[in-house]
C-alpha cells in the first residue's frame, strides 16, 4: 500500500495516537512527550536505548540517533511500545507518517515488543488492549490494520468484521504490508558476508595458484596466497608464520566472595574467596569479584558487568549497584570487576555477571559499555541479546549471596 | 562549620541545624529591637533550609523577602553556593538584555537548545564532569526575583536532560547573563 499511515501504539489504559516523530540534536537522548508538550514519559530511557545504536534499531534503520516522540497518551510501561515505535520511525523516514492532525489513509493499532534481530516478540494483555480499544475499532470510515505478535493472534478473533488484522512474527511482514522497504540488515552482517565472499575468493585464488607450477623466479608479494593450504612443490619463500587465534574457551570466569577477615565487619581485612556460581554460600559477604583469566596461548579482549538484581536499589541512593571493567586479556592475565554488597540488607541478593570476549576491542561493545550507571536487569538482557547477535562470545552467571549475618 | 555541606554525614547536617536555629533563636532574643508586627525576614536558618531543598520557602514570601531586603539576595546566594554540589557563575556577557545559551560551572557545563519538535520549547543539557554525588535539583538565581527550581532526573552518560517552555521563568533566568546556577 501507499498513502499516509497513522499509528496507534496500544495501552491498556486506550490507544495512544503518535502525534509526532522529530529528529532532535544528536546530543540529547532520545525521549516520548505527551501531547507536544515537555512532559517526558518515564519510557523515555528505554526508548532512548530503543533507538540508539549498537543496542538500538531505530538509528540502525533511519541513521539517526536522537528522536522526540510525542503522543496523545501516556504509556508508561513494558515494552509493548515497540514495534508501533519502530514502524511509526520507518513511515517517518518514508515521509508517510501522518503528524498532528494530518489525514491518514490507514490507522495502524500495533502492541509488540521488538527484539534486536527485528522478531516481533508477544506482549502482556492484549485482550485488554484491544478492549480499551474498541471504541477506536467501531470508528466509522477509518481503514484499520491491527498488528499483534503472531503468538497472540488468538486473541484477534473477537475483531469486529471491517478491521483488518496481521499476527507478525517479523518487523520485516509489517513494513511489507504498508510498502516498505524491509529492515536494513546491521553493518556487521554486510561486513561478514564481504568477508566470507572475501575469503572464498581467497580460497579460489589460491587453490589456482596451487595448481600453477611454481614459477622459477620468486613472487612479488606472495603473502596472501602463503596462508592458504600449499602442497610442497609450489611453496615460496619462508614458512608463513601464523600466530595463535584467540580461543574465547580458554577464558575462565571466575566468582570470589570478599569476606571479612576473623569475621569480623565488612570494611576492615577482606579475604576472597572463589565459590561455585550459584551455589550456596554463608551470610557475611562484603563483596562480589568475578574474573576473567585468559588460559590461552593467544591474547583477545574482554569487558565484565556485575550487576545486583533487586527492588533494594532503590533504597541505595548513592551507592552503586553495577559496575564494569574491560580491557586486553594477553595469555595468563586477567580482568576483574567487583561490586560491594548492600550491607543492609538481610536477604539473598542475586548478582548477575555477563562477560564478553573477543578478539579484539569492538568499538559497539564498548560504546553500549560506556556508562553502566542505572544499567537494569531488563538493561542486561537486552544488551546480552545485542551482543551475541554482533557475534561475540557471551557469558552469563548468576550468584546469590546474602550480605548480612 | 569549615567543611562544605556536602561533605557531612546525616548527623552531620543534624547537628549544624540544630546549632544554627540554637544560635539564631539566642541572638533573636537578645535583639531589644526585635518586632514581632514587621513582616519576617526569612531567618537565616529558614534561608538555609530553603538552600539545601530542606524546607523550601514559599515562592511568593521569598520574592516579597528578596524585593523588600536587597542585602538578602546575597545572603542566599552565600548560602546556596555553600550547600551546592556545583556553582556556575554569572556569564561575562556583551550586555545584560544578551540572553546566554550555553555556560559554564565548576564541573559542568549548561546548554540551552532549541527544541526542534516544539517552536516553544528549550531544551536544558547539563554535562557533567563528575558523575559523583550526582545532583537532583537545578537551581538559578537570578539578578532579580526569585530563584527558579527544578527536579532532575539522574544523570545518563554524565548528562542530565530536561525539557521546559522556552517562556518559562528558569530558562528566562538561565540565559539571563547575570544569574547564578547552583546544581544541589
Amino acid at each position: 500500500m501507499t498513502g499516509r499511515v497513522q499509528v496507534v501504539v496500544a495501552t491498556t489504559e486506550g490507544p495512544s495516537t503518535v502525534l509526532r516523530v522529530t529528529p532532535e540534536d544528536p546530543s540529547l537522548r532520545s525521549v516520548v512527550c505527551l501531547g507536544r508538550g515537555t512532559t517526558v514519559l518515564p519510557i523515555s530511557r528505554a526508548y532512548d536505548a530503543f533507538v540508539r545504536a549498537p543496542t538500538g534499531v531505530v538509528e540502525r534503520a533511519v541513521g539517526h540517533r536522537s528522536f522526540r516522540t510525542d503522543v496523545s497518551a501516556p504509556i508508561d510501561d513494558g515494552d509493548s511500545w515497540q514495534l508501533g515505535l519502530y514502524l511509526a520511525h520507518r513511515l517517518k523516514a518514508a515521509g508517510r507518517l501522518a503528524e498532528d492532525d494530518e489525514p491518514a489513509d490507514l490507522v495502524l493499532w500495533a502492541t509488540g515488543a521488538v527484539d534486536g534481530d527485528l522478531a516481533v516478540r508477544p506482549v502482556a494483555q492484549v485482550d485488554e488492549k484491544l478492549r480499551r480499544s474498541a471504541g477506536l475499532f467501531a470508528a466509522e470510515g477509518t481503514r484499520m490494520l491491527v498488528v499483534v505478535s503472531a503468538d497472540r493472534a488468538d486473541a484477534l478473533a473477537g475483531l469486529p468484521a471491517g478491521v483488518r488484522s496481521r499476527p507478525a512474527r517479523t518487523v520485516a511482514e509489517i513494513l511489507g504490508e504498508l510498502g516498505l522497504e524491509p529492515p536494513p540488515r546491521p553493518a556487521r552482517a554486510r561486513r561478514l558476508r564481504w568477508s566470507l565472499a572475501g575469503l572464498a575468493a581467497a580460497a579460489v585464488v589460491a587453490g589456482a595458484v596451487a595448481l600453477v607450477p611454481r614459477p622459477q623466479a620468486p613472487p612479488v608479494d606472495p603473502t596472501p596466497v602463503l596462508l592458504a593450504p600449499a602442497t610442497p612443490h609450489v611453496a615460496v619463500g619462508p614458512p608463513a608464520f601464523s600466530p595463535p587465534a584467540f580461543d574465547p574457551a580458554a577464558v575462565g570466569l571466575a566468582v570470589l566472595e570478599a569476606r571479612p577477615q576473623d569475621d569480623a565487619a565488612c570494611g576492615g581485612g577482606e579475604r576472597l574467596v572463589a565459590v561455585e556460581p550459584g551455589g550456596p554460600t554463608a551470610p557475611g559477604v562484603c563483596a562480589v569479584v568475578v574474573r576473567a583469566a585468559n588460559g590461552g596461548a593467544a591474547a583477545g579482549f574482554v569487558w565484565l558487568v556485575l550487576l545486583a538484581e533487586g527492588s533494594f536499589r532503590e533504597y541505595a541512593a548513592g551507592s552503586r549497584s553495577v559496575e564494569a571493567a574491560s580491557g586486553p586479556l594477553a595469555p595468563g592475565d586477567r580482568v576483574e570487576a567487583r561490586l560491594a554488597a548492600p550491607s543492609w540488607v538481610r536477604r539473598p541478593v542475586v548478582f548477575r555477571a555477563l562477560m564478553v570476549l573477543a578478539d579484539r576491542e569492538r568499538e559497539e561493545a564498548t560504546r553500549a559499555l560506556a556508562s553502566v550507571d542505572g544499567l537494569s536487569a531488563g538493561d542486561l538482557d537486552r544488551l546480552t541479546g545485542q551482543f551475541r547477535e554482533l557475534g561475540l562470545d557471551v557469558r552469563t552467571l548468576r550468584h546469590s549471596i546474602q550480605p548480612r549475618p | 562549620m569549615t567543611g562544605r555541606w556536602n561533605d557531612l554525614g546525616a548527623d552531620g547536617h543534624a547537628m549544624a541545624e540544630a546549632a544554627f536555629v540554637a544560635l539564631e533563636t539566642a541572638a533573636t532574643l537578645d535583639d531589644p529591637g526585635f518586632d514581632r508586627a514587621t513582616p519576617a525576614r526569612p531567618s537565616p536558618s529558614a534561608l538555609w533550609a530553603h538552600a539545601t531543598g530542606a524546607a523550601p520557602i514559599p515562592r511568593a514570601e521569598l520574592a516579597a523577602a528578596l524585593l523588600a531586603d536587597p542585602g538578602l539576595r546575597e545572603t542566599l546566594e552565600g548560602l546556596m553556593r555553600r550547600a551546592a554540589v556545583a556553582t556556575g557563575p554569572r556569564v561575562a556577557a556583551a550586555s545584560t538584555a544578551e540572553r546566554v545559551t550555553e555556560r559554564g560551572g565548576d564541573g559542568f557545563r549548561l546548554r540551552l537548545l532549541p527544541a526542534r519538535g516544539a517552536v516553544d520549547q528549550t531544551w536544558v543539557m547539563i554535562d557533567l564532569d563528575r558523575p559523583d554525588p550526582a545532583p537532583s535539583r537545578l537551581t538559578v538565581l537570578p539578578a532579580d526575583g526569585p530563584p527558579e527550581s527544578v527536579a532532575l532526573d539522574a544523570p545518563v552518560d554524565g548528562a542530565v536532560q530536561l525539557l521546559a517552555e522556552t517562556a518559562s521563568a528558569l530558562v528566562r533566568a538561565l540565559a539571563d547573563p547575570a544569574a547564578t546556577v547552583f546544581l544541589h
